[in-house]
Formats: C-alpha cells, structure tokens, sequence
C-alpha cells in the first residue's frame, strides 16, 4: 500500500529501514512518547534488523516509513495491526523523529493512512492507544479525527509509577463527515 | 540508550565487538569477573554478540559509553523476573584507564534507576568476589547490602575466593 499526502510519502517498511528505526527508538525521548508495550528499552541495530525482517514481509500486518518528499528523507514510522476484517477494525501507531514534531507531520500522515485503510481495507473503526499524559500525541490524535473512547487505569509502568493509556477511534461515518 | 548523567547505556552491538574482544582478552579485566577466562575468540564473542541481540523479555545486555561515545564497559541485567520481580545485575569496565574515575558506579545508578522506575523491578541482586574490593565499595555506594558469603566459591589462581551476594530493594533505593 503506497500513501501520498501533501508533504508526506508513506511507503511500506524494507529491511534496510532497520538503523532509521533503531536511531528513533533508541532516542529516549521518542521512546518515552510511545503507547507500544512492546518496546522496553535500547535496542540494538542487530535485534531491529531481525523485528524488521520479519516485519517487513509479515501479511498480517502493515508497517510503513514515512518520509518528507522533499529530499525522500525518512521522518517516522506507522503501523496498522489486529487487522480484523470480519468486525473491520484495525489498530494504527505512529512515530516520528523528535526533529519532526510538532510540525503537524504526525495529523498528516494518520490522516493519509486512516483515508487509505476506510477505502481499502473498508474498515468501520480505527483505533490506537496513547499514554494519556502525552498531550501532543492526544492533540494530533484529535486533529486527525480521533475520538477518545475511554482509559485503560494504570496499564503501564513509567518514570516510578503507574500510569494510564486512552483508547482513542475514529469511525468510517464519522469520517466521511470530516471536512 | 538510557541517558545517565556521566554515561548512556545502549544495547550490546556488532558495532563494538573489537572492544568486547579487547577486553575479555585482558587478564587484569577478566581475573575480577569471577569467570575462569583462558581467552576470547572473536569469533565466541561474536556468538554472544549474536544471542544477546535476540530479544529476551528475561535479559537486557547494555554497552557503557562516555557521554563522548567512547564504549568503556558492558553491564545489564539477567534472570529478570516479573514474578518475583527481580533480576541480578553484571557490570565489567573494560577499559582499564577509565576505572576509579566513578564510571560503574554512574552506570549501576542509571541502570538501577530504568529497573526500579521503568521495569518495576522490587530487587536487583549481584554476586561479586570477595577479593574484589574495588567492585565491593561501588556496588556499596550504590545502595547493595551485604546478604550471604558463599565460602571457597570460585578459582583464584590457584585457591579459592569466597563468593558475596548482594541485593538492593527499591524501598531502599528510594529513600536514598
């Protein structure tokens, strides 16, 4: 699946993305912004190649670059995953290089991706998680047309404590009313 | 990386293997580890570099670099246990010019502090030689208590050393 916006290509993920994706989660602050309870601490380029070997071919899943189209550069990365065609829902993430927030890439690029997968996958509801402290992520989140459905209590464990995610889904009525 | 004040941890990589290769090669390094050492292959330490880069929910294999990206040493944490919560954590200063500069200690500090406040461990454990006082006093101002002696554990040219148990809780570390 091949994705254009106005400044944004997001294509799909390679094997040679590995060092741009280890660069992002092993810069703390990028890591500290993520929902993902997957992601713990360092990562070396080693174990980033093997996720992004397996990632890159995986069918039950889409994982995407996403680069400026002025000079090809890669900004961030997006996944779609718990794909379910039978209730057409999907789960989406986003991140994006420190360097690149707060430019409005992160709206850009969601909006892109949750445009292709209503027409293509034909999805009813997409959804995401998101530590409910990141107010910039929240604000992205609802500029793209993301709703906050509701919050999972004290479902990780950052900084010392326990602290809590929002469930945030945009459906495919809702959509086609925005703008 | 986990960004300390004086040091980042960042994953064991390929990226240095020649320093890993370095220092296991180096009997001052080695004889402290309470590991009987007769040598390092590059090639047996490319096999460890290999599967400690297979993720494990279990381990967390980290290099040492100065804030200048000079690697000095590999730490992490292993057995990790989110049960009992806990792990045992291993350190080595490789680069013997960088030892009593308080290096380890930063490191243990930051590692500590990812266990405790990231991974919500409640104790982190660690064995270390008798005869390794330097190790001893870092590990003490750290925050590890003395727990056991295992007497006459481990090989030291010719006789054997005692082998200390340490631990630190995270009620413990808090308060200081």
């Amino acid at each position: 699946m091949q994705v254009r916006s106005k400044r944004l290509d997001i294509r799909p993920l390679e094997a040679e993305d590995a060092e741009f994706l280890a660069g992002l989660i092993n810069d703390p602050d990028v890591r500290d912004s993520l929902g993902s309870y997957n992601i713990v601490g360092p990562i070396s380029l080693e174990a980033e190649q093997k996720w992004v070997e397996k990632a890159s071919v995986a069918e039950d899943e889409h994982n995407f670059i996403v680069g400026l189209r002025k000079g090809s550069r890669p900004i961030g990365a997006m996944g779609v995953r718990d794909i379910n065609q039978r209730l057409a829902s999907a789960h989406v993430s986003v991140m994006l290089e420190k360097a690149s927030w707060d430019k409005g890439y992160g709206t850009e690029a969601l909006e892109a991706l949750v445009d292709a997968l209503f027409q293509k996958l034909n999805l009813h509801r997409i959804w995401l998680r998101v530590r409910s402290e990141n107010a910039r992520a929240i604000r992205c989140y609802g500029k793209a047309g993301f709703v906050k459905e509701g919050t999972l209590r004290d479902d990780h464990y950052h900084g010392g404590k326990w602290r809590s995610s929002d469930i945030m889904s945009v459906l495919r009525d809702e959509w086609g009313r925005k703008g | 990386m986990i960004r300390g004040e004086r040091v980042d941890l960042v994953a064991v990589s390929m990226r240095y293997l020649d320093d890993y290769v370095r220092w296991m090669n180096d009997p001052e390094v080695t004889d402290m580890l309470g590991v009987v050492s007769m040598g390092m292959s590059k090639g047996t330490e490319r096999k460890w570099v290999e599967s400690e880069t297979d993720s494990k929910d279990t381990r967390m294999t980290l290099t040492i670099l100065t804030k200048n990206g000079l690697a000095i040493g590999n730490m992490g944490l292993m057995g990790i246990d989110y049960v009992s919560r806990h792990a045992t954590l291993g350190i080595m200063i490789g680069e013997k010019g960088m030892w009593d500069k308080g290096f380890g200690g930063e490191a243990i500090r930051t590692l500590l502090r990812f266990a405790f406040e990231e991974l919500n461990l409640d104790r982190v454990e660690l064995s270390v030689n008798s005869n390794n006082a330097r190790a001893i006093r870092c590990y003490e101002k750290a925050g590890f208590k003395l727990e056991g002696r295992f007497r006459e554990h481990t090989p030291y040219h010719g006789k054997k050393v005692d082998l200390l148990r340490m631990a630190v809780l995270r009620n413990e570390w808090r308060d200081r």
